[in-house]
C-alpha cells in the first residue's frame, strides 16, 4: 500500500475527530472553554492542511510504499493476542505467572528458538520483576493463583 | 558568603559519616535502577522509599533521597540510548542522538557521554544550590503569569516546529498533547472537559501513561517485528570505541548546565523541558545542524547535562520559598518535612547543618553516580546483545507492570497500549511524538497562566504584551520558529527553481 493512502486515511480521521472535539469544546462555557476551543480549532486547521498534503502526495509517482512482510503481519497478530492474554491473565492468574508464560511463548512465536536462553532469560526476568515490584516497591498486584495455597 | 562556607564545613563530617555514605551509594544504585525501568520515575522511587527513611538520621535519609534523585535522572538515559525507550520523561531528548549512536556501534561511548554529562550537570546544579539558592530564587519571583504563558508557548513552538521536517505534523502532535493535557476536571472552574463521563478520566491522563505508551511500545513492536540480529551486528557491540575528543563537549556542558539550572529555578518546567531546550539550543548553535538526530555525541551530552543540572536547581525555590517546582521537588519537600525541616529562609539558619548536608549530598552523589555508572556501563551494554524476540516481550511486560503500578488501574494499562499503537502509527508517518509529551506538561502551565494573566489585568489579550520579558519571549518565539520556517520555504523554492533550470 502507498504510504500516502495510509496518511490520507489518518488525516481524514484526524479532521473528523478534531471537528467532534471542537463541537464538544463549544459546550464548555466561560474561561474554561477558551483553551479547548482554541486548541481544537487549531487542530482542525492543521488536520485539514495535513489531509491536503497527503492527498497531493497521492498524485506523486515516486511516493513511498508500506509493504509489511507476512512474517511481520503474523508477528503483529501474535503481539495483539499476547497483549490481551497478558492483561486478562494478570487479573485472573496473577501478574508474575502471566509474565512467566507470556514472555517465553511470545519469544518462541516471534522466532526465538534457543530453549536454554528462553528458560534462563524468563527465570531471571521474573526474579527481577518480583525483586523490584514485590519486595522493593511493594506494589499491590492481583493475587497469584498458584501461590494462593501458600498465602498469596 | 562566609557563613555559607562555615555551614558547609560544619556539614562535612555528617555527610562523610559511614552511614550517610552507605545511604548515598544505596540511593544512587536504586535511583539508576528506577530511572532505567520504563514507567517508574524518580518521584515514585523517592515517594515509595520515604517511609523507609523515617527511622534514619535526617542527613542519612536525605543523602539517600539525593542519590535516588540524581541516579534516576541518569538512569533514564540508559534505555533511551540502548532501546529508544526513555526511562523517565527527562530522557526523551537523549533518544534523538543516543539511540542512533548505539545503533551505529557506539553504545558504550554514548553511555559514557551520558554518564559524564549527567555527573557534570548534577555537580554544577548542586554548586548552584549551595551558593546561589537565595539570590537565584528571586528570578522566579520576577516572572509574571503572562511571562509563564509565553515561556510555555516558546518551549512548545520551538520543539514542534524544529523537530519535524513538516511543521504541520509537529504542530499537530503538539495539539494532540494539548488535548490530552486538557482531559479531566478543570482545576480553576471544576468543569469536566473531554472526560466523556468516564470516571477514570476525571483526574486526567498521567504523563507516565502517555510517555510509556508513546515511547516504550513502538520500539518494542519494532523489535518484535524486526528480523533476527546478524551475528556481525552483535559482535560490533564489543568493538573498540571510536576516538573521541572529550574537550569538544566543554562548551556543550557549559551551555547546557546554564540552561538546566535556569530552567530548574523556574517552577513547573522540570528536567524534561530543560533537556529538550538544551538539545534544541545545541542544534541551533551548531553550524552542522544535519548531524543531529543521527548520532551526534553533542546531542547526547546536551540533554543529559541539562536534565541533571535541573535536579538541584529545582530545589532552590522549594527550599527557599517553599514552592516545589516539580512533582519530584514536592516529594522531596515532603521528605524534608518528615525530618523536621520547614522550607523558607529560616531553614538555612535554624537547621543549617542538615540543610547544607543535604545540598552537599547532592554534590557527592553526582560523583558517586560517575563511579557506579562506569562500573555498570559494561553490564548495561549487554542489553543490546539480547535477542530482539526475547527483549520485546520483556519490554511489554515491564511497561505493563510499570503503568499498572502507578494507580493499580487496568484502565491506564489499556490507555497506555492505545497510546502505544498511536505512537507506532505516528512514527511510521514521520510525526514526532516529543511535542505531544511536552505539550501535556506545558499545556496546563500555559492555560493556567493565560487565564490568570487575563483575570488579573482585565485588559484582554493586550495584557500579554505589556512587559519586557513577555516581548522578549515573543521575539524569541518568532526568531526560533518563523525564521527556520521561512528559510525552509526559501530553500525548497530555490531547489525547485534549480531543478527546473537543470531540466531546461
Amino acid at each position: 500500500m502507498r504510504r500516502a493512502v495510509f496518511e490520507s486515511g489518518f488525516a481524514l480521521a484526524a479532521v473528523v475527530l478534531s471537528l467532534l472535539g471542537l463541537l464538544e469544546a463549544w459546550r464548555y462555557s466561560g474561561e474554561g472553554g477558551l483553551m479547548p476551543r482554541g486548541v481544537m480549532t487549531l487542530m482542525l486547521v492543521l488536520s485539514g492542511l495535513w489531509l491536503a498534503q497527503s492527498v497531493s502526495a497521492l498524485r506523486q509517482a515516486d511516493a513511498p510504499m508500506l509493504a509489511p512482510t507476512s512474517a511481520q503481519l503474523r508477528g503483529a497478530l501474535l503481539l495483539i493476542v499476547a497483549g490481551a492474554a497478558l492483561l486478562f491473565g494478570m487479573r485472573f492468574v496473577g501478574f508474575y505467572t502471566s509474565a512467566a508464560i507470556i514472555v517465553p511463548t511470545l519469544a518462541w512465536g516471534l522466532g526465538y528458538r534457543n530453549l536454554k536462553g528462553l528458560i534462563i532469560g524468563t527465570v531471571l526476568f521474573v526474579c527481577v520483576l518480583i525483586a523490584v515490584f514485590r519486595f522493593l516497591l511493594v506494589v499491590p498486584l492481583p493475587p497469584e493463583i498458584i501461590l494462593l495455597p501458600f498465602g498469596g | 558568603m562566609g557563613d555559607v562556607f562555615q555551614h558547609i564545613l560544619d556539614a562535612l563530617p555528617l555527610v562523610f559519616s559511614l552511614g550517610t555514605i552507605i545511604a548515598m551509594i544505596g540511593g544512587t544504585i536504586i535511583g539508576i535502577a528506577v530511572g532505567a525501568l520504563p514507567g517508574l520515575s524518580a518521584t515514585m522511587g523517592i515517594a515509595v522509599l520515604i517511609p523507609l527513611t523515617f527511622t534514619m538520621e535526617p542527613v542519612v535519609a536525605l543523602g539517600m533521597v539525593a542519590g535516588i534523585y540524581n541516579g534516576a535522572m541518569y538512569g533514564g538515559s540508559i534505555p533511551a540510548i540502548l532501546l529508544r525507550i526513555p526511562g523517565t520523561p527527562a530522557g526523551i531528548a537523549t533518544v534523538f542522538d543516543g539511540y542512533p549512536m548505539a545503533q551505529s556501534g557506539h553504545a558504550k561511548l554514548a553511555l559514557r557521554i551520558s554518564l559524564v554529562s549527567s555527573s557534570i550537570g548534577s555537580a554544577v546544579s548542586a554548586i548552584a544550590l549551595l551558593s546561589l539558592a537565595p539570590p537565584l530564587s528571586l528570578i522566579a519571583l520576577k516572572f509574571s503569569a503572562a511571562n509563564y504563558f509565553w515561556l510555555a508557548i516558546f518551549g512548545l513552538m520551538t520543539i514542534a516546529v524544529l523537530l519535524s521536517e513538516n511543521p504541520v505534523k509537529g504542530l499537530l502532535s503538539a495539539c494532540f498533547g494539548l488535548f490530552v493535557g486538557m482531559i479531566g476536571i478543570d482545576m480553576m472552574t471544576g468543569m469536566e472537559r473531554f472526560a466523556f463521563n468516564e470516571l477514570e478520566l476525571l483526574s486526567g491522563v498521567n504523563i507516565i501513561v502517555l510517555l510509556t505508551g508513546l515511547y516504550a511500545i513502538p520500539p518494542a513492536i519494532d523489535l518484535a517485528l524486526s528480523p533476527k540480529k546478524p551475528d556481525a551486528e552483535v559482535k560490533a557491540i564489543n568493538e573498540e570505541e571510536m576516538a573521541f575528543r572529550w574537550s569538544s563537549l566543554i562548551p556543550v556542558w557549559i551551555r547546557s548546565s546554564i540552561i538546566g539550572v535556569v530552567t530548574g529555578i523556574i517552577p513547573a518546567l522540570g528536567g524534561n523541558v530543560a533537556a529538550l531546550f538544551a538539545w534544541n539550543e545545541q542544534r541551533r548553535s551548531d553550524a552542522d545542524k544535519d548531524k543531529y538526530g543521527k548520532g551526534a555525541p553533542e546531542g547526547v551530552a546536551a540533554p543529559e547535562c541539562a536534565n541533571n543540572a535541573d535536579t538541584a536547581a529545582t530545589l532552590i525555590p522549594a527550599l527557599t520559598l517553599g514552592i516545589p517546582g516539580s512533582s519530584v521537588a514536592a516529594v522531596i519537600l515532603g521528605a524534608l518535612l518528615v525530618h523536621g525541616l520547614i522550607p523558607g529562609p529560616q531553614l538555612f539558619r535554624d537547621k543549617a547543618e542538615i540543610t547544607y548536608g543535604f545540598m552537599l549530598a547532592m554534590l557527592v552523589t553526582s560523583g558517586l553516580m560517575l563511579i557506579l555508572g562506569s562500573v555498570g556501563a559494561r553490564a548495561f551494554v549487554n542489553v543490546l546483545k539480547m535477542p530482539t524476540q526475547l527483549l520485546a516481550p520483556m519490554i511489554f511486560v515491564m511497561a505493563t507492570i510499570g503503568v499498572f503500578a502507578i494507580h493499580n488501574s487496568m484502565f491506564e494499562v489499556w490507555l497506555m497500549l492505545g497510546f502505544g499503537v498511536l505512537g507506532y502509527a505516528m512514527e511510521k508517518m514521520d510525526i514526532p511524538t516529543a511535542p505531544a509529551v511536552l505539550a501535556v506538561i506545558l499545556g496546563p502551565i500555559a492555560e493556567e497562566n493565560l487565564r490568570r494573566a487575563l483575570l488579573i489585568s482585565g485588559e484582554g489579550v493586550f495584557s500579554l504584551f505589556q512587559d519586557v520579558i513577555s516581548l522578549l519571549l515573543v521575539a524569541l518565539i518568532l526568531a526560533t520558529t518563523a525564521l527556520p520556517l521561512a528559510m525552509k520555504m526559501w530553500r525548497r523554492r530555490r531547489s525547485r527553481i534549480e531543478a527546473l533550470a537543470s531540466r531546461d
